[in-house]
């Protein structure tokens, strides 16, 4: 998954987790024998002491604190921060900037732990079982359903933001950018680091006129077979394609994602998008008979040359795997006339953060109109800033603009033209289920 | 002669040849298909691989990790080896299977759980603790290959040994174990092997903070970027050997130590 923020899987016995504490704390209302008997094997595997103990910790009173007391304290401090390592340009933006910069503007010593978020998750859960309260996680990065499962879960250490100076000035709290992840109320637990919308990369050596409908691509795949696939739809990228198509089945208007999700509304409004991706099969690569597993996968067929086009949550993915010689010179993004679907990923803290204070300067820090525009960097991570322009000084606002993203990246008016927003995280299993059933079953 | 040529066509369509693949593509980054030979080279793989600030440290804790393990799992797995190839008692079937039993379920599983226990015991987040849920998927297979060779090589050796006047630490040190190297070498190979390709474990017991060369490669192998994933693959690659290496010399020295008394 390129750039595209953490993944969601896992999700799963991230639930499973939780029924146990629902379990226990059922367990006080029924008769004395029954809790007897359940507190007995509880207390042996510690089950009990670790879900009742709701108490706060030492890491919930620092965000009663004012902004230099926690300064003071986060000076010459260690943070951990767990974020998926699998991205160069997102590695060596932590590692060559924001590491250096906060050891010299703050004095602290960050450090990067690359860890799946499902893996982090899953490891925070165990923690609060065992009522570990000093944790080793102090920063985590998430969003979506990842970040629903923190949340039902009270895995989070609580509302934050509006501690952070630069949060109250430079972000926008009122953008559903900011309020909702995944149509998640985010409620101020967690802090946005960037944003990255959806687009299709090609080579322009095979493809003169990219498309710019769903019909003229289904044309354009019908008369070069063999030339397009999409990945699976368990796939991050793979999904938010099947998303993009299902924006179109509700004429591609916004208010869609403030819908509720409804299942049986979808399953009747949906017929023609089936037909769509069935009718697209018989064009696709090795005839559909196999799709990609994930969007690696596709760009691994598409740096090799075998299929002609390849997508990513993220407008300037292709630019960094162009600078590095995996995808050809020729590559460029577009975006269907129908719109992009935009996602913005963000930075919270776990319930047991053994230093919230660093953690906060740390997140503050990377809001910093320096952290935001180095980030857009396309020699780095090359990704969007995530502070609104209105609230920049002129200064800073220049600045952003004279960033040379590359040429392969959108220019942000198309980008901002295009933005719909994200659809609530139920679609995603939703689809992932149906598509099994409509289009590899038959 | 025949079935040495047979080796060897094997041998280099089944490693030599892949790994020279690997070398390829670490050092030809967008080695398009179709295309006989790389159309540029560029040494900026290995620059990204080696440029982790953090792999000097992975590469030494792991080797310490590892090192631990194969060392626990021939002190603990001789002994009971021993026992199942030669003693007979009671339940001796359902000790066996239990012994197994480690490998058949799966690791994730049982993580969680451990991780719970380990917390309680101030073990997780250490290395030891790392290293001691380590041997979960190796143990099982040491006592399988060590009691093969034990089995082989027959409770009468260590009989005639005693009746020399050894103990029975003496038989097995000077008679036993230099007759059942072969067992004891792939013992040691597997552990290596197994211990350095674990990733799941690491990452819920050592939670990020011991630092395993599995918890730097792993994701990576899901970038796109298909030279640095060939790099980094051909550097996991070279480590076991490394510590087989290192593993072999300590046995060696052991042996040639406990001769010369």
């Amino acid at each position: 998954m390129g750039q595209e923020a953490p993944k969601d899987k896992g999700a799963l016995s991230v639930i499973i987790g939780n029924e146990t504490c629902k379990l226990k704390k059922a367990e006080g209302e029924t008769g004395m024998r029954k809790t007897a008997v359940l507190g007995i094997f509880l207390a042996g595997t510690g089950l009990l002491a670790a879900c009742s103990s709701g108490e706060e910790g030492e890491a919930q009173a620092w965000l009663e604190e004012d902004w230099e007391a926690i300064n003071a304290e986060a000076d010459g401090s260690d943070v951990r921060m767990f974020m998926w390592g699998g991205d160069d340009g997102l590695n060596q933006y932590m590692d060559e900037y924001v590491i250096p910069a906060v050891e010299q503007e703050h004095n602290i010593d960050l450090e990067r732990v690359p860890i799946d978020t499902e893996e982090s998750l899953q490891r925070l859960l165990t923690e609060k079982e065992a009522g570990e309260q000093e944790g080793t996680m102090d920063i985590l990065w998430l969003n979506g359903e990842n970040f629903r499962a923190a949340k039902e879960n009270e895995l989070l250490l609580g509302s934050f933001t509006e501690k952070l100076p630069r949060f109250n000035e430079y972000i926008d709290a009122d953008s559903p950018e900011t309020t909702l992840d995944f149509g998640t109320p985010t409620e101020g637990m967690e802090s946005p680091l960037g944003k990255v919308q959806f687009t299709f990369i090609y080579d322009t050596e095979k493809i003169d006129q990219p498309p710019d409908t769903w019909e003229e691509l289904r044309q354009w795949a019908e008369d070069n077979p063999g030339e397009f696939t999409y990945p699976e739809a368990t796939d991050f990228t793979g999904n938010a394609f099947l998303r993009q198509l299902l924006y179109d089945q509700y004429g591609n208007d916004a208010a869609f994602a403030s819908e509720a999700f409804d299942e049986e509304a979808l399953e009747e409004n949906t017929e023609p998008m089936w037909d769509y991706l069935n009718e697209l099969e018989g064009s696709l690569w090795r005839e559909g008979q196999t799709y990609p597993a994930s969007v690696e996968e596709l760009d691994r067929l598409y740096s090799r040359g075998e299929v002609s086009m390849t997508m990513g949550y993220n407008e300037a993915r292709a630019e960094s795997l162009i600078r590095d010689g995996t995808f050809p010179e020729t590559t460029d993004t577009f975006m269907l006339d129908s719109g992009s679907i935009g996602n913005t990923h963000f930075l919270t803290m776990p319930f047991n953060a053994g230093n919230p204070a660093g953690a906060m300067v740390v997140m503050d820090f990377l809001l910093s109109p320096e952290a935001q525009i180095e980030k857009m960097n396309p020699d780095g991570w090359g990704e969007s800033s995530v502070l609104d322009p209105e609230l920049l000084t002129e200064e800073d606002r220049r600045a952003m603009e004279a960033v040379d993203r590359g040429a392969s990246v959108p220019s942000q008016e198309e980008l901002d033209n295009a933005y719909l927003p994200e659809l609530d995280a139920d679609y995603v299993g939703w689809l992932e289920e149906k598509w099994n059933n409509e289009v590899v079953q038959p | 002669m025949k079935h040495k040529v047979i080796i060897g066509v094997f041998l280099l369509i089944f490693s030599v040849l892949p790994l020279l693949l690997l070398l390829l593509q670490s050092i030809a980054p967008g080695w398009g298909w179709g295309e006989l030979f790389p159309s540029a080279v560029s040494v900026q793989a290995w620059q990204t691989a080696l440029g982790d600030p953090a792999l000097r440290e992975a590469v030494a804790v792991t080797i310490m990790v590892i090192l631990f393990v194969a060392a626990g799992n021939v002190i603990l797995g001789v002994p009971a080896a021993k026992m199942l190839a030669y003693k007979h008692f009671r339940g001796k079937l359902w000790l066996d299977n239990l012994l197994f039993l480690p490998i058949l379920i799966p690791m994730t599983a049982v993580a969680m759980g451990i991780h719970f226990t380990f917390i309680r015991a101030g073990l997780a987040d250490t290395w030891l603790g790392t290293a001691l849920v380590l041997f979960i998927p190796t143990l099982p297979y040491t006592i399988r290959v060590l009691r093969a060779g034990f089995e082989r090589l027959g409770p009468e050796s260590e009989e005639q040994a005693k009746s020399l006047g050894s103990t029975t630490l003496q038989a097995l040190m000077f008679v036993q174990l230099p007759q059942i190297m072969p067992s004891l070498r792939s013992a040691v190979f597997l552990t290596v092997v197994i211990t350095a390709g674990q990733y799941i474990l690491p990452v819920i017991i050592g939670g990020g903070t011991v630092p395993m060369l599995s918890l730097l490669y792993f994701p990576y192998s899901n970038s796109a970027n298909e030279a640095v994933v060939s790099a980094l693959s051909l550097l996991f690659a070279l480590l076991p050997l490394v510590v087989i290496l290192l593993a072999e010399m300590v046995m060696r020295l052991v042996f040639a130590a406990a001769h010369r008394r």
